[in-house]
């Protein structure tokens, strides 16, 4: 388990709440969860990472911040063990080519074309190199590593340029997103 | 050697004797606790549905009842009948059932099993004939309790007991979570209570104040438990 990943609990626990404290059973186990385990486990939203959920807890239980932060972390490391809680997958953002589209490389450009419609966009120099990195990744971060390596001294926005590009051209129809920023 | 025989070196003869399976004395164990123990059985197979809480039970003239809850060992039995012989109406002293809905206790008045480490405290409960390994099966019509009354029986106090020689026989509140948690912890059959297991024991624990006490001295218990109850 990461830190920055989102946890979600798992579902074959019914769930009450008395007081503050709840009880957990799942057709075998009685678990009573008090205080801030209480906290922890209301947290646990599949949105929340490990270290959103220690910052939460240690605004609602101030005091002992450090201390919040080893024990919150042994907490989840214990439910995760018992397979009360789990990570969520990532799901990573891909551009993957639209159909129907050809594409071909002219010398430094790279030349799309829309087969349904005829449109035929040229990509000049950076471009075809985001074009080309883009359609032998698996995903955006692979993408992103690619464009870097052709271009180790770009400026820190190159990422945030290259997305631009790339959503350009899904919004043109020659590239097709999935997976969530 | 054998399986099944026993060489035992003699100590104090230095020599050695030699058990066999045949010449070892009859356990002497009450047969009466294996019929007890197939009733108890036959009662809670007959209790589908209900709360089965592995607690004793008594109660006052007007069913307002005690539950006195706890794992083998916690002094059920003990305190069971000190109440009774302070004048609570003996409910049980094994199994609780009660009415996920309602909450209403069914009476199982069982002998009442007690067990050897509760025997030095309840000596004036001695049966005639001893087996030196069974618990007494004391009937409870012997505890000199009054009988139940002919209502039904609610219950007004949980409570949960623990015996200990430097026990100071207060009474504390419990928070109604780890109340509702023992509850479960000292259930029978648990997933099989009607309306569901949490259901059940949230609506006992909102409706049903609970204590638990650490205690040396029964009578001291059975005074103030006493009139718990009957200002409950």
């Amino acid at each position: 388990m990461t830190a920055d990943e989102p946890l979600r609990r798992t579902e074959q626990y019914e769930v009450a709440e008395v007081d503050g404290d709840l009880l957990l059973y799942d057709g075998t186990t009685l678990q009573l969860l008090s205080g801030p385990a209480a906290t922890v486990w209301t947290l646990v939203d599949g949105h929340r990472s490990q270290n959103e959920i220690i910052g939460e807890v240690s605004r609602r239980h101030p005091g002992g911040e450090g201390q919040v932060a080893t024990d919150v972390a042994k907490f989840l490391f214990d439910l995760e063990i018992r397979g009360m809680v789990e990570r969520v997958p990532a799901l990573k953002v891909q551009y993957s080519l639209a159909d129907p589209v050809g594409w071909t490389r002219d010398g430094n450009e790279v030349l799309l074309i829309h087969l349904a419609d005829g449109r035929r966009p040229l990509l000049t120099v950076t471009g075809a190199q985001v074009w080309e990195s883009v359609v032998a990744s698996d995903d955006l971060d692979s993408c992103l590593v690619r464009v870097r390596a052709a271009y180790p001294d770009a400026p820190d926005d190159l990422a945030e340029q290259v997305v631009a590009l790339l959503e350009q051209l899904v919004d043109a129809g020659f590239l097709r997103r999935t997976g969530q920023d | 050697m054998i399986f099944g025989d026993l060489l035992a070196p003699d100590l104090d003869n230095s020599d050695v004797r030699l058990f066999t399976s045949a010449d070892r004395p009859a356990p002497e164990t009450d047969p009466l606790v294996e019929l007890v123990s197939a009733v108890n059985m036959a009662g809670l197979d007959a209790s589908e549905g209900a709360l089965l809480l592995h607690a004793g039970g008594v109660c006052l003239p007007d069913g307002s009842t005690a539950v006195l809850c706890g794992p083998s060992g916690s002094g059920k039995t003990t305190l069971t009948a000190s109440l009774t012989a302070a004048g609570l109406a003996y409910v049980t002293d094994e199994t609780v059932r009660m009415d996920p809905a309602t909450l209403a206790v069914t009476p199982f008045r069982k002998p009442l099993s007690v067990k050897l480490g509760s025997q030095r405290l309840l000596e004036h409960l001695a049966p005639d004939e001893r087996f030196d390994d069974s618990p007494w099966l004391v009937p409870p019509q012997s505890l000199g309790g009054p009988s139940l009354p002919s209502g039904r029986l609610e219950p007004r106090l949980l409570l949960f007991p623990t015996y200990r020689d430097d026990g100071d026989g207060a009474l504390r509140p419990m928070a109604p979570g780890l109340a509702a948690y023992l509850l479960g912890k000292n259930s029978s059959r648990l997933a099989q209570v009607s309306g569901g297991a949490l259901t059940c024991l949230t609506r006992v624990v909102r409706r049903v104040p609970a204590y638990e006490i650490s205690y040396a001295d029964t009578h001291t218990v059975a005074e103030l438990l006493v009139r718990a109850l009957e200002s409950a």
